[in-house]
């Protein structure tokens, strides 16, 4: 359990105000972020899910240092990368990579394979060595060097992920922050990029950090899970036991909505409104208004995400009651 | 490469690219031919032929002077390309630059950046490019700089337009992801990505300062005598507009078609250009 942390986040906060309507009204606020702590180790991987706009994006930009958070640090080799220089930080930067959901708009059309995939190298080899280093890192995605020359334009999505995918790998990060990577794929390329992913992570040793909103996709590749409502980690654990006996409603509903042919399954709770972000404060459980176990005490106190036992966290006062239905 | 054939035989069906593309060489064409040869000299005053009508010998006729109205159109062209050429270019280099700069640094710097323009865009170009040429004195050179600096703003716009376009695109966070700074951004990603918008819009303007020319030349405050250019055989014609209209016709339409045929060559490209930015999207 208390292995080398490759990546602490520590309470993050973030506050987007939006561009005033009118002059009458203060600007609007979105809560994307609402103190968010996690600690990945090395070798291990996090998935983190929840419905779209409830702040994964939010997180994983703060945690590439693309966004300074309102609040809360980000340690990354133990070291607070808000904190750091501009030159450190760029220094830092080959240790943590991050693949985008969008094979399409994340590759510049204009750029060569090569020239892609050794970006994250900076100036720090001469041509034949980068040269060298994206042959081999492609070779590892599972292309050949002789793409090297080649524009996105002539792969196809998958093909284009891979390439993402390597150079992600070009300079051996010890964490890869991966936003959707598989969302944007035919549902017959996605099992192939996985397995990949599954693979260099055990070839390389390799740190995730992996954002989907598809329960499947994070229990294949990631060993722990954790399930983001409005800003906030409800529940965390290892995949296994989470998947199995979920402690937290949020995470049921959202089991209960993947249709799964699993026999004698009980009928499938619907959850119903869908307000995924935050704009003000809100006092009680951030769930209550969806939650079908909702009782008067989760509207005055907001529940904690307190540890449950077996690795496991839950904000839920009835955490142990959820965990222990039948599913 | 197949790709680039492709290109070629689909640009060469699309209509006004077609046409602009054969105007517009036909104008760098004569102004090249007008460097080693012309049926007469421009230069040479010959009173006793004045005012003689087309004819063998002088294909379009002669002007008041004598001089030979095809040679004068044909070196006139010179004088609408240098000044297009050396005017876009500065209005190019530098708001391309400041647009950049807008788009990179945003804030201050890009309101700052616009709201010049705006400044700048309150007058019609043409009415800016005389005041400044009135304040500079006329002449060839100062033409350029007028109409250059008239430049600026429209390349500037164009630039952050598109320039902010590119920096929303993930390419651009991934290359920030990887330590990129602003500056090599700007060169590496966003400037390579909108070459074809401000190429496009250099055509344009290219036509905008051609006009510009002949009618800052036309008012006297442009190239002048001897030099010959379409604007200021305009104003000669004039006086004789009803006796030997074909004298302005002639300028008129060299300008005309130089106009034109930029101008169509430009939306051509624009045409040609987006849905293989689509594509490659
Ligand atoms: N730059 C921004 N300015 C204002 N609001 C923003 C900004 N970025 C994100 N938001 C808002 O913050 C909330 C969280 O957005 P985020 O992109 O992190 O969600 P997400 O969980 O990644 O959703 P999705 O699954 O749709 O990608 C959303 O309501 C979004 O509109
Ligand atoms: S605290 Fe109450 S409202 Fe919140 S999830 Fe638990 S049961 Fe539902
Ligand atoms: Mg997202």
């Amino acid at each position: 359990m208390s292995g080398e942390a490759v990546l602490v986040a520590e309470a993050l906060v973030r506050h987007y105000t939006l561009p005033r309507e009118s002059l009458f009204r203060p600007p609007g606020k979105v809560h994307a972020l609402n103190g968010v702590s996690f600690r990945i180790e090395r070798g291990s991987s996090l998935g983190i899910v929840g419905e779209s706009g409830c702040g994964k994006s939010t997180l994983a930009r703060a945690v590439m240092a693309l966004e300074r958070p309102t609040a809360g640090r980000v340690l990354l080799l133990g070291r607070d990368l808000n904190a750091l220089g501009r030159e450190e930080l760029r220094r830092l930067r080959r240790h943590f990579q991050m693949v985008f959901q969008d094979p399409y708009g994340s590759l510049d059309p204009r750029h060569t394979v090569a020239r892609i995939v050794t970006e994250p190298l900076g100036r720090t080899l001469d041509a034949g060595e980068r040269r060298r280093a994206a042959a081999e890192v492609l070779e590892s995605v599972g292309l050949r060097a002789s793409d090297l020359d080649k524009f996105p334009h002539e792969f196809s999505g998958g093909q284009r992920q891979r390439i993402a995918i390597a150079r992600a790998l070009v300079t051996r990060p010890d964490l890869i922050v991966l936003d959707e990577p598989v969302s944007a794929l035919d549902v017959s390329v996605q099992a192939q990029v996985l397995n990949l992913l599954a693979d260099l992570q055990q070839r390389f040793r390799l740190t995730y950090m992996m954002i989907s909103h598809d329960l499947g996709v994070i229990d294949y590749v990631c060993d722990e899970v954790a399930v983001m409502y409005l800003g906030r980690i409800v529940e965390a654990g290892p995949c296994a036991r989470v998947f199995a006996a979920p402690a937290h409603p949020y995470t049921r509903a959202l089991l209960d909505a993947v249709p799964r042919p699993v026999p004698g399954r009980r009928v499938r709770q619907r959850l119903a409104g869908n307000v995924a972000t935050q704009t003000g404060e809100i006092e009680g459980c951030p769930f209550a208004d969806r939650c079908p176990r909702v009782e008067a005490r989760c509207r005055i106190e907001a529940p904690l995400l307190r540890p449950l036992g077996e690795a496991r966290l839950a904000a839920c006062h009835f955490a142990e009651a959820v965990r222990a239905e039948v599913p | 490469m197949t790709a680039a054939g492709v290109t070629i035989g689909r640009a060469l069906r699309h209509r006004s690219f077609a046409i602009g593309a054969a105007l517009t060489l036909l104008l760098v064409l004569v102004a090249a031919l007008s460097l080693a040869w012309t049926p007469h000299s421009p230069y040479e005053l010959d009173v006793p032929n004045r005012l003689r009508p087309p004819q063998a010998g002088n294909w379009l006729g002669t002007d008041s002077f004598g001089r030979d109205v095809l040679s004068l159109l044909m070196v006139g062209a010179q004088a609408s390309i240098i000044v297009g050429v050396v005017a876009v270019g500065i209005g190019m280099a530098f708001g391309v630059a400041l647009g950049a700069l807008a788009s990179a640094r945003r804030g201050w710097a890009e309101e700052l950046v616009m709201r010049l323009s705006d400044f700048a865009f309150a007058f019609p170009a043409i009415l800016s490019a005389i005041m400044l040429t009135a304040i500079l004195g006329p002449g060839m050179v100062n033409a350029i700089i007028a109409i250059g600096i008239f430049n600026i703003p429209v390349f500037a716009r164009v630039t952050r337009a598109s320039a902010n376009a590119i920096w929303a695109r993930e390419f651009v966070l991934a290359a920030r992801a990887s330590g990129k700074g602003a500056l090599h951004i700007t060169l590496e990603h966003v400037l390579p990505n909108i070459t074809s918008v401000i190429v496009v819009q250099g055509t344009i303007q290219f036509a905008t300062a051609i006009l510009a020319e002949a009618a800052l030349s036309y008012l006297g405050l442009g190239t002048q005598p001897p030099q010959p250019s379409w604007g200021r055989m305009l104003a000669e014609a004039q006086t004789m507009m009803f006796t030997r209209p074909e004298l302005a016709i002639f300028p008129g339409i060299a300008i005309a078609l130089a106009v034109l045929g930029l101008n169509l060559l430009g939306d051509g490209m624009r045409d040609l250009l987006d849905p293989r930015l689509r594509r490659s999207r």
